[in-house]
């Protein structure tokens, strides 16, 4: 969902924020997942919120810190403060910054950019040696993100020049994008995992930004187009989405479309550091869970309905 | 995450394997004088003897006068020691140490930079020692009053007839290069004189000696003898070597007898009747075996531990391995099986307490080798394979066995998988499932890969090497029950070959001038000098251990293993004089190459192409540790590393290893063979990396060099784990005997049956690639931080390291660390 705002990527070209091999969680087989950055939708759980922003952003890792303060006497804008126990850092203008001084000075290596432009040539190249990998396991590449549709010319540039090389490609979609755009390529994918967050669209929009209305139309229009590799995924969220008639509701309308397969992946934490490190707040509780047993009612209200059901 | 969240469940298969699990992890380590008190009495009773008579002589009187103990629960008998955890401290090898130890004198040069754990069983011993009736000696073991005199008196008779000091008295004096291996050792370009444990990296003829049975050997050494006809002095000393080998069988078999008698005399007070038959049956088999071919399974588990032990008391063994168990033993297995004499259950339990038996042989060594071993004796139990006409070799007691480790977690032996793409599904998923309990094992070797090795090497039928093809030592291949076992010196550092052509020659740290060469100025000219070092330190180190090998023949010769070697008896010739069919096998070891590459190409990228600084420039920087050259260290991080799968640092590591190769074939070995190439890192990269100061590619002073041979540096594999396997790929394995690639994962990585089957696609596809080892560690560093603040609460937490499984807790501080820092291949 581009807005005018954001920039405009020609389609040999994307902005990518990791590329990660030996994926083993995102579709069969040895994968490398490919990480797009930008996404329209604002979820409140994101586990990647470096995922979020169309543009490339600062990154102060904590963890890593070793307090040492380089960054704050080598920045010439006078950005990192040395006010509390870390270094501070005013993101806005760190985001912007393109000499960064603090990256070459700090030993640590506390500080990155994330978010590269990868041409499609160069993707290639990068996965190209991981083809027997993908051969012997069943695997491939998967397109993750962030939402990858939203450079779905990337991905439309890339499937066509990988055709040759008999590479699987499966895609990771919040389901909020362009149907034009994208349903030239639809049936190109091995799997598509298509997420699907609740029925109700206010409650959709208060924990997203948005409303649900595209996101169940473009699912409608996929089934007809590759339906047997669609999954729906569901990220059950405590408070949100975790009670037996919401998930239902979903069932219900994936019954409705003949989606043969769900798999809920239940709420957890992990992102929560990158929050900060991005120096944005956490907004999610950090405690909550979804018990095992609240997960196997799920799973079963899904089954009754004839509908595969996993849990991640 | 906890122990019990895994999703293989370790639990021994019955209350007794339970118990006496629990028996050893509970116990102390002792050391045990009795079998170097006998030996030294029978020793000083044969002077003037022919050399491989009064070896015999003295070994065979003690193992005919040590002590039989049989403990509770006990279904096989024999042990090293008298001590659930006993070490024999051998004087005929070496000495001296253990009188400095005695004097309380300052270890060896190299002892300060080796760590040893404080957890387990050293943790109980300091206990002990407290209460007085033990003391504490070698800085973990336990040594009773009486024996701790046997042992003096035993040192000091053996100066300067200990192999050790004959080997010294001849190399010191008349080696030209006698001053370069000290200044070698002072400076850490080696590892320690390894002469206190020198034996091992080999595998008996188990299948000869079982089916045969001593009894049958004895018969053929007996008509060897009869049938000779002697025309030189050579076709005479082999009578010798033949009687010297009725000798020790007959020994051997008056060893095992004696369990019977002790296993008889328990047996007569025993009031449970259950018990009471045991004891009984152990009795009798003890008279039956290692004597005569055993008539079942359990026969012959019983024969195999007094082959194997016996073999284990006659040298000081590193590496002394079991070798392809489940072959030879399945006919006996399959026998039983078919007969209905046996369960499946009844099998595991025994291969269970194989396990612990296994675990309880310890060693004592001079103080830096234990460092560096952990305590481990890298016996290595290799499963499945090929046979002769190259057909899967695996089983059903292969599979048994790889049930064994998961449910009796212990360090030894290690497991190891010859791998070939025909082995069975149901095999390769229950190997994935032992990796995922955590403890390290199995490591998988590429069949293909040492075949092509040995066939350049040895010039055996290829049926031959399919069949016979086993680990002798962690991940060192050797040809079962037919090589020669004494292998390699120790080890050479190649951090502080580095340093070395850095600075003409002159280590930095101790300021000891070795060869000079000419202070380089640019990439070339560093290179070129440190190919130069290189060169000279591997053949130095060679000829010098050729002298030591020289003193071995003299002194401790293998009469034992001999006779259980082909074609020892064939040829009338010990292992020490050719005996083996193959005596190709000593090798070459060195630690630490991937610091070197990586340093070269910092040098290469930032002071020949971008000229960033110059050679003296980059001298003081890594002269002052970094320390004010943030920026320059964040360049030289940013240089592409070894493990990215980028030719730019990958071309150096490729040229280099076949530099090395080469270098190390240039000499030839004590029995007239060229040197074998490997490399290995076992611990050496902890204490190798501690006298070694920073280096190019920004690695601090004192940081731990880079373990095995083809894994990256911890933190400079940026292109994750597959680039990783694609620059390990690019090197031609099939030049070295041995090699080590680790790698770590989360537990989620492997999750479930389509993780075990990924995992299984990655070590084919790293095979297709003709990568010769991989082996994999699947827990998580939050796990091993809390274990390494609250060792008592992980006592039994098994982790991989560098080509072995050690008890974490009882693993050193820096290794420790670096298990926790290796780079998580998570997902």
């Amino acid at each position: 969902m581009k807005s005018s705002g954001e920039p405009n990527i020609a389609s040999d070209c994307a902005l990518i924020f990791d590329v990660q091999d030996l994926s083993v969680q995102d579709g069969p087989g040895i994968r490398t997942t490919v990480f797009m950055k930008g996404c329209p939708l604002k979820c409140k759980w994101c586990a990647n919120p470096e995922g979020q922003n169309l543009h490339v952003e600062f990154m102060h890792i904590k963890s890593l810190c070793g307090k040492n303060y380089n960054c704050v006497f080598v920045c010439p804008y006078h950005s990192a403060t040395a006010e509390n126990d870390y270094p501070e850092f005013n993101h806005s203008i760190c985001n912007d910054c393109v000499t960064r001084e603090c990256v070459d000075h700090c030993p640590s290596q506390a500080i990155k950019f994330t978010g590269r432009y990868l041409t499609t040539d160069e993707l290639i190249k990068r996965i190209r040696p991981n083809l027997s990998y993908y051969k012997n396991s069943g695997g491939g590449v998967t397109f993750s993100g962030g939402e990858p549709f939203l450079q779905a010319g990337f991905i439309s540039n890339f499937i066509e020049n990988t055709q040759p090389l008999g590479l699987s490609v499966g895609v990771e979609t919040c389901g909020m994008f362009d149907w034009e755009e994208v349903k030239k390529i639809a049936n190109k994918f091995d799997f598509i995992y298509f997420d699907l967050k609740c029925m109700d669209s206010d409650v959709h929009k208060s924990v997203t930004g948005s409303e649900n209305v595209k996101i169940l139309n473009n699912l409608k229009n996929l089934t007809q187009m590759n339906n047997e590799n669609i999954t729906v995924s569901v990220p059950v969220i405590p408070g949100v989405n975790d009670s037996d008639e919401q998930i239902k509701d979903i069932a219900v309308f994936c019954k409705d479309i003949d989606i043969k397969r769900i798999r809920l992946l239940p709420y957890h934490f992990l992102g929560e550091s990158k929050y900060a490190n991005l120096g944005r707040t956490y907004l999610m509780e950090k405690d909550l869970s979804v018990p095992q047993h609240i997960l196997a009612g799920l799973k079963k209200t899904v089954e009754v309905l004839e509908i595969h059901c996993s849990i991640e | 995450m906890k122990l019990s969240d895994k999703e293989v469940q370790s639990t021994p298969s019955t209350e007794r394997v339970s118990l006496i699990r629990s028996r050893y992890l509970n116990e102390p380590l002792y050391i045990d004088s009795e079998y170097i008190k006998y030996y030294t009495e029978a020793h000083s009773k044969t002077d003037g003897q022919n050399v491989f008579e009064r070896r015999a002589e003295s070994h065979s009187y003690a193992m005919e006068h040590l002590t039989p103990v049989i403990r509770e629960f006990d279904l096989i008998a024999g042990s090293k020691t008298r001590y659930v955890r006993g070490a024999i401290p051998y004087c005929n090898y070496a000495s001296r140490y253990i009188l400095r130890e005695f004097k309380n004198e300052e270890a060896e040069a190299q002892d300060a930079f080796t760590d040893i754990g404080e957890g387990g069983g050293i943790a109980k011993a300091k206990e002990i020692a407290k209460k007085g009736e033990y003391e504490f000696f070698c800085k973990k073991y336990l040594i009773s009053k009486e024996d701790k005199n046997t042992l003096k008196s035993s040192a000091e008779y053996f100066l300067g007839k200990s192999m050790q000091d004959v080997g010294d008295s001849l190399w010191k004096n008349v080696y030209d290069k006698a001053e370069y291996i000290d200044k070698g050792w002072q400076a850490g370009l080696y590892t320690a004189p390894h002469d206190p444990a020198p034996e091992g990296r080999y595998v008996l003829d188990f299948e000869t000696a079982l089916n045969q049975g001593l009894n049958g050997i004895i018969e053929r050494l007996k008509d060897k003898i009869k049938n000779a006809e002697v025309t030189d002095f050579k076709s005479a000393e082999k009578i010798y070597f033949w009687r010297a080998g009725i000798r020790t069988l007959e020994a051997t078999i008056q060893w095992a007898k004696n369990y019977g008698l002790e296993a008889e005399r328990l047996s007569k007070k025993e009031k449970d009747p259950d018990r009471k038959k045991e004891l009984e049956e152990i009795a009798e088999r003890c008279f039956y075996v290692p004597a005569n071919k055993p008539r079942n399974f359990r026969d012959a588990m019983q024969s195999f531990w007094f082959i194997y032990i016996a073999g284990h008391i006659e040298g000081a063994h590193l590496g002394y391995s079991p070798g392809r168990f489940d072959r030879y033993m399945y006919p006996f297995y399959k026998m039983d099986k078919d007969a209905g004499t046996i369960t499946d259950a009844e099998v595991l339990e025994l291969l269970e307490i194989l396990r612990v038996k296994m675990t309880e042989i310890e060693y004592v060594a001079s103080f830096s080798w234990a460092g560096l071993g952990s305590g481990n004796l890298f016996q290595n139990m290799i499963l499945a394979g090929l046979d002769e006409k190259g057909h899967r070799g695996d089983n059903e007691l292969s599979l048994l066995i790889l049930q064994s480790a998961i449910n009796c977690q212990t360090t030894q032996p290690t497991l190891s998988i010859w791998y070939d793409d025909s082995l069975s599904e149901e095999f390769l998923l229950k190997a994935i499932d032992c990796v995922k309990t955590g403890c390290g094992f199995p490591a998988w070797f590429n069949l293909k890969v040492f075949i092509q090795h040995e066939l350049q090497k040895s010039n055996l039928p290829v049926s031959v090497i399919r069949k016979y093809a086993a680990m002798g030592g962690c991940t060192e291949p050797t040809m079962e029950g037919m090589s020669y076992g004494v292998v390699q010196a120790g080890f050479i550092n190649h951090g502080k070959l580095f340093e070395l052509a850095m600075n003409g020659g002159k280590d930095p740290r101790t300021g000891i001038q070795f060869d000079e060469t000419k202070i380089p100025s640019d990439f070339e000219e560093l290179y070129i000098a440190y190919k130069f070092h290189l060169r000279n330190s591997i053949r130095n180190w060679q000829r010098y251990w050729n002298f030591v090998m020289s003193a071995h023949r003299q002194t401790c010769n293998l009469i034992f293993s001999s006779v259980l070697v082909r074609d020892c008896i064939e040829r009338g010739l010990s292992l020490d004089d050719g005996g083996a069919v193959c005596n190709g096998t000593p090798t070459t070891l060195s630690s630490g190459m991937v610091n070197v590459v990586n340093s070269l190409a910092v040098v290469k990228k930032l002071v020949d192409d971008e000229k960033l600084l110059s050679m003296d420039e980059m001298r003081t920087v890594i002269s002052k540790n970094w320390e004010g050259y943030d920026k320059i260290r964040n360049k030289a991080v940013s240089v592409p590393k070894w493990g990215n799968n980028n030719d730019y640092a990958d071309s150096i590591y490729e040229d280099l290893f076949d530099v090395y190769c080469g270098y190390v074939s240039e000499q030839k070995n004590y029995l007239g063979e060229p040197y074998d190439p490997s490399m290995l890192a076992i611990s050496t990269h902890a204490p190798f990396g501690k006298v070694c100061g920073a280096t190019p590619d920004g690695r601090f002073e004192g940081e731990t060099l880079c373990d095995g041979v083809t894994s990256p540096f911890p933190g400079t594999d940026t292109n994750g784990p597959l680039a990783v396997l694609l620059s390990a790929g690019k090197i031609d394995h099939s030049k070295i005997r041995g090699g080590l690639h680790n790698m770590k994962f989360h537990p989620t990585v492997l999750k479930g049956i389509q993780g075990s089957k990924k995992l299984l696609s990655l070590i084919k596809t790293y095979f297709d690639t003709l990568g010769f080892q991989i082996q994999f560690n699947v827990v998580d560093s939050g796990m091993l931080a809390d274990a390494q603040k609250h060792p008592e609460n992980y006592r039994d937490l098994i982790v991989r390291v560098a080509g072995f499984s050690a008890f974490f807790v009882e693993l050193g501080k820096t290794i420790q660390d670096e298990i926790i820092r290796r780079t998580e291949h998570s997902i």
